[in-house]
């Protein structure tokens, strides 16, 4: 059981969504023709993440303002997005040392704008956990906009935790909207995105920067550079890359003198030479990345934008395997254009987006297309009607 | 359709006389016969259950003499298609193309005008368009007023 996983996103008059309300499982992959809505509902998780990380006015303008998060034909001012986490967390916060547990966790922002350039009027930031009582009751607590309420009940069995949480509402407000109820909401949890840009790996980045994967994968080898401090790792690394190409047997981050680091990579064509990212291919960059992301980032929940985009058809079927694997420690939801992947998809993973005759978003699963589960009736695959252009 | 200069037409002229119908091409001239087939029994069930959905198979008569003969060749490759549904181009779809264009609308397309459209074929029709590209001209040919 994974930590912390999203069972449903809800999204109102945000981006090309009008009315968006999908419940996702633990592998989901979306696909759709171009500007169907892919991207707008990654952007979605982006915009949760953008929040917790730098605040509701921040995430905002990360989205390019106001004006590009309401719909262009929306009936009013009001856009907003919410997500839904499942959770599984024990505590004994509970007075006598009842245990509480945390079974879900609510994100709600509700944005309301006002004027022709569509100004920010106000908005409303909900966090509300949900806490399942050993007696099969739950109980909830919420913060809105910083300000904290709770369900009568869970006050008297929080015990001294209430002190900790009511004292907090007593700071800065501006601040408290940034700050998670639970303390110890890791940063594992919080989704992240990855749109892999195998181009910008190929060049030496300064040794100083993030530890973990950056969005665009620019620093992979500085991530993988801390990974090669260990062993085992490095071990699983090469194993997993080893699946997908079997003729590299060294992967190393080579420290250049002018401060900057680049991976090399060792092939079994030139035993003893050491190839720069710079002579790598786009696809083995790629696929390196995307086992880093698979298995070594500590995130919980992940997007990936078209993983496919530079990899050969026949190692998909590969790649497709160590995603299904990857979704056993962590959510995935992936975007795809390609057939190949479609292909060895089990269709219940699959998830369908596409314009209405108004214009909105809307994802569906293939099995609740009515139209097209004719055509899955006559055993026409989702990759066939993909390919074909059925899905548009 | 058969291949992309149906496609072209069908995007071209059909969508632009019938702007409120959603119309989805599919291409079936390089399509495993097992496929195409499954599409034809998915599209009656749709028609037979009244979901709104309906299909045209175009083909070309190509050096068929008569247009009942090349239906009974379709009929024939595709045993569950309904023989109504059945629509076939005279002589191939680059003569519609050219059906209606008067000297004046040839000129301003810069080809060869054809008395006769009937007897227009893939190659006549390419001959005229010289080396330009069908994906560029081909819309060109139906904001003409015929």
């Amino acid at each position: 059981m994974k930590f912390m996983s999203i069972k449903s996103i809800k999204a109102w008059n945000y981006k090309s969504f009008n009315n968006l309300n999908v419940n996702l499982s633990d592998f989901n992959i979306i696909i759709g023709p171009n500007s169907a809505g892919k991207s707008n509902f990654i952007s979605i998780l982006q915009f949760l993440r953008d929040i917790i990380n730098s605040g509701v006015e921040n995430a905002i303008s990360l989205q390019g303002g106001t004006e590009h998060i309401l719909n262009a034909n929306a009936k009013n001012d009001t856009a907003g997005i919410e997500i839904l986490f499942d959770a599984k967390i024990s505590s004994n916060f509970g007075s006598n040392n009842s245990n509480l547990n945390i079974t879900g966790i609510l994100y709600r922002i509700n944005i309301e704008l006002s004027g022709k350039v569509k100004k920010l009027k106000k908005y409303r930031y909900t966090e509300t956990v949900e806490f399942h009582l050993e007696d099969g009751s739950t109980l909830s607590m919420s913060n809105i906009n910083g300000k904290i309420k709770m369900d009568d009940e869970l006050t008297n069995k929080l015990g001294s935790f209430i002190k900790f949480i009511l004292a907090r509402e007593t700071s800065d407000k501006s601040i408290l909207t940034l700050i998670p109820i639970i303390p110890f909401f890791e940063r594992s949890n919080i989704p992240q995105i990855y749109d892999i840009d195998p181009k910008l790996s190929k060049h030496s980045i300064p040794l100083s920067g993030l530890a973990e994967l950056e969005q665009d994968g620019k620093n992979i080898a500085l991530v993988l550079k801390n990974l090669t401090k260990n062993n085992e790792s490095m071990k699983k690394l090469i194993g997993l890359v080893d699946m997908c190409l079997p003729f590299i047997n060294k992967i190393a981050i080579e420290s250049l003198s002018d401060k900057t680091i680049i991976l090399n990579v060792r092939e079994n064509f030139n035993n003893s030479l050491e190839l720069p990212a710079t002579f790598i291919s786009d696809g083995t960059i790629e696929i390196i990345t995307l086992i880093d992301i698979l298995y070594f980032e500590r995130r919980n929940v992940v997007a990936i934008e078209e993983p496919e985009k530079n990899i050969h058809p026949a190692l998909l079927q590969k790649l497709v395997e160590l995603m299904k694997e990857a979704s056993k420690t962590k959510q995935l939801i992936i975007t795809t254009h390609s057939p190949e992947i479609i292909n060895y998809i089990d269709k219940d993973n699959i998830f369908v987006i596409k314009r209405d005759l108004d214009g909105f978003s809307i994802i569906k699963k293939p099995e609740q297309d009515k139209e097209l589960k004719y055509f899955l009736d006559e055993e026409i695959s989702i990759s066939q009607l993909f390919s074909d252009g059925f899905l548009n | 359709m058969e291949g992309l200069s149906d496609d072209l037409f069908v995007n071209n002229a059909v969508k632009k006389m019938k702007p409120n119908t959603c119309i989805k091409v599919y291409e079936y001239a390089e399509k495993r016969k097992k496929y195409t087939t499954n599409y034809i029994k998915a599209l009656n069930k749709m028609y037979n259950n009244n979901t709104g959905i309906h299909y045209l198979f175009l083909a070309d008569n190509d050096s068929c003499i008569y247009p009942n003969q090349k239906i009974g060749i379709i009929a024939n490759s595709y045993p569950d298609i309904l023989m109504e549904n059945i629509v076939i181009v005279e002589n191939e779809i680059e003569s519609w193309y050219m059906a209606g264009l008067d000297r004046k609308a040839c000129k301003k397309l810069k080809i060869k005008w054809e008395e006769d459209p009937d007897n227009v074929t893939k190659e006549i029709f390419k001959k005229s368009l010289g080396r330009r590209n069908r994906l560029e001209i081909c819309p060109k040919f139906f904001p003409i007023t015929r």
